[in-house]
């Protein structure tokens, strides 16, 4: 039996500024799965993630989430479309006036009329389940490690309660402890939270440990998409480029 | 799985409803954040006599988040308090795992900060205006610390940024400060016409005029306008530097940012600031004139020759000479509530905001330090 597409990006095709960024790409993401987007650098993982998150339009091709075609969604359709999809953010984007639980709770004030101490119980559940302890809550972002900060970004992509989670290299500038932790934090919420995860990442551990498939981009399509196991096997010369360098045979000796 | 998923159903939201029938508490329709405003206060209605046993039925919930297992979850917590109990064996898997994470996850949120009391606040903000005034102060200090070093080798200076500088902050000042400069010259020879004509005093318009533009309105005008345009673009520009780290970044290099973005605006404006002057004494003047021609029959030749015996060349000066005290004032404003940035990008916007209304606040203390001090001259 095939499973649902949380995702389906068909024949997208991406100018920026003159430049031909994806061309003739497909992808599609299985509900419940983990789905890791690589590619070298500038190979437009982050602009087919923001099509994916609806903050850009792709240039042609179609973008469907949950089977609805997003490029022609009223305002109403788009605003619960969002409510179903979380996104962590690269660099964390906490809102820097705000605390941790102030950020975790401010989609939840937008998307449902629950009383203020009720978003703060929810907002300090999300807190918790992103691995933060209860008193990193009344602190500012500056106040917060690099690993604080990633888990802050993740307790607010989680704030509503998403069906698909988008994650923007959630393990980079983290050391190897916090993000094996974070690794399977992501793996714990899936199996507890039923989401669809998309995550970019360079992490080779996070690829062979946490993935279910990985989707490789180059020459301004998803050249492979295919378990780890397989695809660092594959022929074509830019993955085995990707995957034959030092770090990438460690890896995989191991 | 988690029910009721599918993009197919996203439309068909029911609310969420719950009923007791007899000991079996059953609950219907979307259990998710969105949907469950209200329902806290409809379980809380729920009462159950000690000992009682009730049971839980979540078949006919067509989609259940974290809010909603948290809601029911309390229900239970307040159940097993007053003695009774809440059944959960027969929820589906998916369902009871939810409520599980949930009681693993439960904690309260931390309390809110502290309203502080009227006195405290006063006291506080008393304290901490005096620090900022003494940090200030220090800030001046160390300024000059590196900076008189400097200055004794000019050629050593960045030349190619302060003209850069002299360029922004001055050049490009020029049509707004001309502009505001002739109204206000306008403005004054329509005010202090009127009253003149009627003693048929015509003529001291141009006294009226020139003292006030050279000595207060152009050197304060320009001021006011550097201040808005100038000083908060030091605040905002450093201030941003700060969080991106870029100052961290000058300072490993070995430079330090005094050197590299304080003293070249400084200068800059220590340089422009006279010119902005004299540019704005001469369009006032030229404003105040367009109005004493049409309106109070001075013409253009009769009000030239009657400036020499209107004022002493010390008027001049005296307006010339506050360029540069203002210009120092401006920068050093500016630059230190830059510094002063913190963390956030809110902490930016209010030191932008600050750096105005200090650099305005001082300039104008400063202005009336300056004519006391002249009337005491005599000039």
């Amino acid at each position: 039996m095939e499973r649902e597409h949380v995702v389906d990006v068909q024949d997208l095709e991406t100018r920026l500024g003159g430049h031909l960024i994806h061309q003739h790409l497909d992808l599609h993401v299985e509900r419940g799965e983990i789905l890791a987007i690589v590619g070298g650098s500038g190979s437009g993982k982050t602009v087919l993630m923001r099509h994916m998150t609806l903050l850009t339009r792709p240039t042609r091709g179609q973008v469907r989430l949950f089977g609805q075609d997003c490029s022609h969604l009223n305002a109403r359709a788009q605003h619960g479309l969002r409510r179903r999809i979380g996104v962590m953010f690269q660099h964390g984007a906490l809102f820097t006036g705000m605390t941790v639980l102030e950020n975790v709770c401010f989609p939840i004030a937008e998307h449902s009329r629950l009383k203020r101490y009720e978003r703060e119980e929810l907002g300090m559940l999300k807190i918790r389940l992103a691995g933060l302890p209860p008193e990193a809550a009344g602190k500012l972002p500056n106040e917060l490690s690099g690993g604080m900060v990633k888990r802050a970004a993740l307790a607010r992509a989680l704030a509503m309660d998403p069906d698909l989670l988008f994650l923007d290299e959630p393990t980079s500038g983290l050391d190897p402890v916090s993000a094996g932790a974070f690794d399977e934090r992501i793996m714990e919420l899936r199996q507890l939270l039923g989401l669809a995860v998309v995550m970019i990442t360079h992490d080779l551990d996070t690829l062979w440990t946490a993935t279910d498939r990985v989707a490789f981009l180059a020459e301004r399509k998803v050249v492979a998409a295919a378990p780890i196991a397989e695809l660092a096997k594959s022929p074509h010369p830019a993955i085995s480029d990707y995957f034959s360098g030092t770090r990438g045979k460690t890896r995989r000796a191991n | 799985m988690r029910p009721g998923m599918g993009g197919t159903d996203l439309s068909a939201e029911q609310a969420p409803g719950v009923a007791l029938d007899g000991t079996v508490l059953a609950c219907r329709g979307d259990w998710t954040a969105p949907q469950l405003n209200g329902m806290a206060r409809v379980l809380n209605s729920l009462q159950a006599e000690h000992g009682a046993r009730w049971e839980l039925d979540t078949t006919a919930v067509s989609r259940l988040d974290t809010a909603g297992a948290l809601l029911l979850h309390r229900l239970r917590q307040r159940l097993a308090q007053q003695g009774a109990e809440l059944d959960v064996s027969h929820l589906s898997d998916h369902h009871r795992h939810l409520l599980d994470l949930v009681r693993e996850t439960d904690s309260l949120p931390p309390p809110p900060p502290r309203r502080e009391g009227m006195i405290e606040a006063v006291g506080r903000r008393t304290v901490d205006t005096g620090r900022e005034a003494l940090d200030f102060v220090a800030f001046l200090g160390e300024l000059a610390l590196d900076f008189f070093p400097r200055l004794l080798r000019p050629h050593r200076l960045r030349w190619k940024q302060i003209i850069a500088e002299i360029e922004i902050a001055g050049v490009r000042a020029i049509p707004i400060l001309g502009l505001l400069v002739f109204l206000t010259g306008v403005v004054i020879a329509y005010q202090g016409g009127t009253p003149l004509e009627r003693y048929g005093a015509n003529i001291f318009l141009v006294d009226l005029l020139v003292i006030t533009m050279l000595r207060e309105m152009a050197p304060l005008m320009t001021a006011i306008i550097v201040a808005g345009r100038t000083g908060s673009s030091y605040a905002a520009q450093i201030g941003t530097m700060r969080i991106t780290e870029e100052i961290d970044a000058l300072r490993v290099t070995g430079i330090t940012p005094y050197e590299m973005l304080v003293l070249p605006k400084v200068v800059a404006l220590v340089l422009a600031m006279p010119l902005l002057t004299l540019f704005a004494d001469v369009v006032g003047v030229l404003g105040g004139m367009v109005v004493a021609n049409a309106m109070f029959d001075v013409g253009f030749t009769e009000f030239i020759q009657r400036i020499p015996d209107a004022m002493a060349p010390s008027s001049f000066w005296v307006g010339i000479i506050k360029a540069p005290v203002f210009a120092v004032i401006i920068a050093a404003v500016g630059c230190y509530h830059g510094f002063s940035v913190r963390g956030s990008t809110e902490s930016v916007g209010r030191a932008t905001t600050r750096s105005v209304v200090h650099g305005i606040f001082l300039v104008i203390v400063v202005d009336a330090i300056f004519s006391v001090i002249f009337n005491l001259l005599g000039l």
